[in-house]
């Protein structure tokens, strides 16, 4: 906490570096940014228990002012949180030691936008949407679509290694970029060599992307950038089975169809979700694809997918679900069709190799169905982030009535957390595979990493020496 | 609806963050407290005890622009506007308003309007009930006397018999947005009374504030607004005579023409595309756009009061349109509605501001009547 004389010294050199108007103790600034987009802290807010709140806000207005602040923070030995757009579900942005919250949406400047190489050049601080905006305008678009994309940033998007809805043929947000700017722990402005794929060395920006701001801040993105897609086809199909629905979208990657979209609801989705926001009353796993590109070669992928699916019993439900689908797509994220307070529930996702998806999701549903059962907790999950070798399951928990007491309630999210984990782990899959560590998956780094994990932990200490970047995340040692 | 009765919505969006890219405020200060989320925890907050309506959080609370945006621009259409605009009522139940809004209030209570004595109503004539009333308001009176004098102009060519309503009166949209709801009130009852006593059919407003207020405000308060009368703001009124041909204007060819959507545009189903066509018809050829247009247009300061509690931000906003027309290669900027170009005017230094309804009565061709 910073109180007394000290924190009157860092608040002068903080707005001597940054100017008055950008650097704030307001206390409804405290209460606001003392949540992220994630369950816990919000929970907490909720039962009027005081949340852990940054001592000030700050608003940098370029890298060098960034430096500044790292450097004031490292000569107090203070707490630094970045803060792109707040939208993390795991606690990556929540100030739990308090210090100093570095929002970065002054950084809101698209830098380049290059028709030759099609790459666009923005700070960490551009909201997705705007990007698209922006790049929709030169008839241009980022191929990144996640559903946080009216709320993340730039910089959120690299920082957590997040996925889109069409990330099964364009890649996930780090597929995608080719250099970054950013700001080490010191205060030194760095660059990344231009372009990704060289033997020049190791890829430097991976130690910031992915880092959830515990490396240091990233400031600035060159990414890759498309033409919209001459067209879009759609198709929905239904399976009587989850098991001959993973076996087709296995298939379809194998043979490498590269769709954009293929979206598979498990039967308890299909049930409850899909009749819920796009009102369709199905019985079995909805697969929703979607091809783009050249309409010949579109629609003869189609084709040999439908097939596949055809050769596993589908029932061909047509464009119009798929189509319906796409232009709703984000609708499930919006009040009051999202999942909010004061139900308990959390994004276990995970990620592992197409031999061990049916054998990871079952093991997670019993545990969450029959272990969580006094708690009638509920199981939901769709898979809708394919790779040419596995699958990334987008798993849910939800408890209706969850515990009154706030410590209560915490400690058995926690506990459905590390056993959902703890089975990802055990059958092959990752502790998180686009929502990130954050604080909510930190303790369990070290099982994830095994033998490797003191190497990153000396790689962390020797960039954050004092510890300041986002202490209590990504799982490292304060 | 009453802050209590919004208390679904203000738990149900204090941590929605869909419609954050959107909001004029926090684009200009990037502050999560001046947000949409920002405000509904805000006040979610204050009602769970965690924080009071201090200066300082009251002050958050008023820097709401009260534009709509966020609704625009939700997938569900949450009324968080009306659900933040009922907080400060409950703030002002409580006596906890800034010294803005009570300052603001006693002269409402005295005159009508905040300037100070001007005639109020327009008596009827003795020849009968005009076709139109002409809806001006004070402010327009006191800040764009031009702009009512050009709209009569083009009504008296189109031929259109009408009166000016509300001269001395403010619209009941600047009460109501600061939480002053029993002088909304009080201020939509004499306005109704004199469009009764004037027996007007249709209402003209020159304002698309006044428009979402006669069509959303009056309900929101409790005050019935008589189905009977037409009500359509005076872009679309002249987009409508223009493709009727019962205006004509000679065309004007003008380089860098920028547009700026009024204030409340994206409250109004498809009244972003009459002061276009508008102004297509004037200059021969589509005007230049703003970043944030249409749907999406974000207004210029002279909205939700700010000009009188917020004159900073109010300023900013105007100066963030004037940056953004100048990026967009502006020679000009055109808006529709005089508030905002009166308010853009006093802020855009080396850029000319020009009023469409001003512009439109310089080219009307013919004899106006």
């Amino acid at each position: 906490m910073l109180e007394g004389l000290a924190g009157e010294m860092v608040l002068t050199e903080l707005i001597d570096a940054l100017g008055a108007a950008h650097v704030s103790t307001r206390p409804t600034d405290k209460l606001i940014y003392a949540t992220d987009w994630s369950w816990m802290p919000q929970m907490w807010l909720d039962r009027a228990m005081p949340p852990p709140s940054p001592d000030v806000v700050v608003h940098p207005g370029s890298p060098e002012e960034i430096g500044r602040v790292l450097q004031i923070a490292n000569s107090y030995k203070i707490p630094v949180v970045p803060w792109g757009g707040g939208s993390g579900t795991q606690g990556g942005a929540a100030p739990i030691y308090g210090g100093i919250l570095l929002d970065l949406k002054r950084l809101d400047r698209i830098l380049d936008i290059n028709t030759t190489s099609l790459t666009v050049t923005a700070q960490a601080g551009v909201i997705g949407a705007v990007l698209e905006k922006a790049l929709n305008e030169h008839h241009l678009t980022f191929p990144h679509y996640p559903a946080s994309a009216n709320a993340a940033t730039v910089g959120g998007y690299l920082a957590a290694r997040g996925s889109g809805v069409i990330s099964t043929k364009y890649g996930k947000a780090e597929d995608l970029v080719l250099s970054i700017d950013a700001v080490l722990p010191d205060g030194t402005i760095i660059r990344t060599p231009p372009v990704p794929s060289h033997a020049s060395g190791p890829m430097l920006m991976n130690l910031l992307i992915g880092s959830e701001g515990t490396m240091g801040v990233i400031t600035a993105a060159t990414l890759q950038i498309e033409r919209p897609p001459e067209t879009r086809v759609f198709r929905a199909v239904l399976f009587d089975d989850l098991h001959q629905a993973l076996d087709a979208g296995r298939e379809i990657m194998l043979a490498r169809l590269q769709p954009a979209v293929l979206r598979l609801y498990d039967e308890g989705s299909t049930a409850s979700l899909i009749k819920r926001v796009l009102n369709l009353d199905l019985q079995g796993a909805y697969l929703i694809m979607v091809f783009d590109g050249y309409e010949e070669i579109a629609g003869a992928q189609l084709a040999r997918a439908m097939r596949i699916c055809e050769e596993r019993t589908a029932k061909d439900l047509g464009p119009e679900t798929a189509e319906h689908w796409w232009d709703h797509r984000y609708d499930f994220y919006y009040p009051p069709h999202s999942l909010g307070l004061p139900l308990m529930y959390g994004t276990i996702e995970t990620v592992c190799k197409f031999e061990n998806i049916e054998r990871l999701y079952y093991a997670k549903k019993r545990l969450i169905e029959e272990d969580f059962a006094e708690w009638q907790a509920r199981y939901i999950a769709h898979f809708s982030h394919w790779f040419p070798w596995g699958v990334m399951v987008y798993d849910r928990f939800i408890i209706d009535s969850p515990p009154e007491d706030a410590h209560e309630a915490l400690q058995l999210h926690n506990r459905i957390w590390t056993a959902t984990a703890r089975t990802a782990l055990a059958n092959g899959g990752m502790l998180n595979e686009h929502h990130g560590i954050g604080l909510k998956l930190g303790r369990l780094m070290r099982e994830q990493y095994g033998t490797a994990w003191p190497a990153l932990e000396a790689i962390k200490h020797t960039l954050d020496p004092r510890g300041i970047m986002n202490p209590g995340k990504l799982g490292f040692r304060l | 609806m009453t802050a209590r009765d919004y208390t679904p919505i203000y738990n149900g969006d204090r941590y929605c963050l869909m419609c954050r890219h959107v909001c004029p405020v926090e684009r200009i200060t990037r502050r999560e407290a001046t947000s949409p989320h920002g405000w509904a925890l805000l006040i979610a907050s204050v009602q769970r005890g965690l924080i009071a309506w201090t200066e300082e959080a009251v002050d958050t609370l008023y820097q709401c622009a009260d534009c709509g945006l966020c609704q625009a621009n939700c997938a569900t259409g949450r009324p968080l506007p009306a659900a933040i605009v009922a907080a400060r009522a409950a703030v002002v139940e409580q006596g906890a308003m800034p010294d803005s809004v009570t300052r603001l209030e006693k002269s409402l209570r005295l005159w009508g309007n905040p300037y100070g004595p001007l005639t109020a109503d327009t008596e009827p004539n003795a020849g009968g009930a005009p076709e139109i009333g002409l809806y001006a308001g004070a402010a327009t009176r006191v800040g764009s006397p031009r702009t009512i004098t050009a709209a009569q102009a083009l009504l008296r060519a189109a031929g259109r018999d009408h009166r000016l309503l509300s001269m001395g009166r403010s619209g009941v949209y600047l009460p109501y947005t600061l939480g002053l709801w029993d002088t909304a009130r009080v201020l939509a009852e004499q306005t109704l009374d004199e469009i009764g006593r004037l027996g007007v059919r249709e209402i003209i407003t020159l304002s698309k504030e006044d428009a979402h207020t006669f069509q959303h405000i009056y309900p929101e308060i409790g005050v019935t607004f008589p189905g009977e009368i037409r009500v359509v703001e005076f872009s679309a009124w002249l987009d409508a005579m223009l493709a009727g041909q019962e205006l004509r204007v000679q065309p004007h060819p003008r380089a860098g023409i920028v547009f700026h959507d009024a204030c409340h545009t994206p409250r109004l189903l498809d009244s972003a595309d009459a002061p276009r066509r508008v102004l297509a018809a004037l200059t021969g050829t589509a005007p230049g756009e703003l970043f944030w247009r249409e749907q999406q247009a974000s207004p210029c300061g002279a909205i939700g009061g700010f000009l009188f509690t917020q004159a900073e931000l109010a300023a900013r906003l105007a100066a963030a349109r004037i940056a953004e027309a100048q990026e967009a290669g502006a020679a000009m900027l055109v808006a529709d509605d005089p508030h905002c170009a009166a308010h853009l005017a006093a802020h855009a230094a080396d850029l000319p501001v020009v009023n469409l309804i001003e512009m439109a009565a310089q080219q009307i061709v013919g004899e106006i009547q």
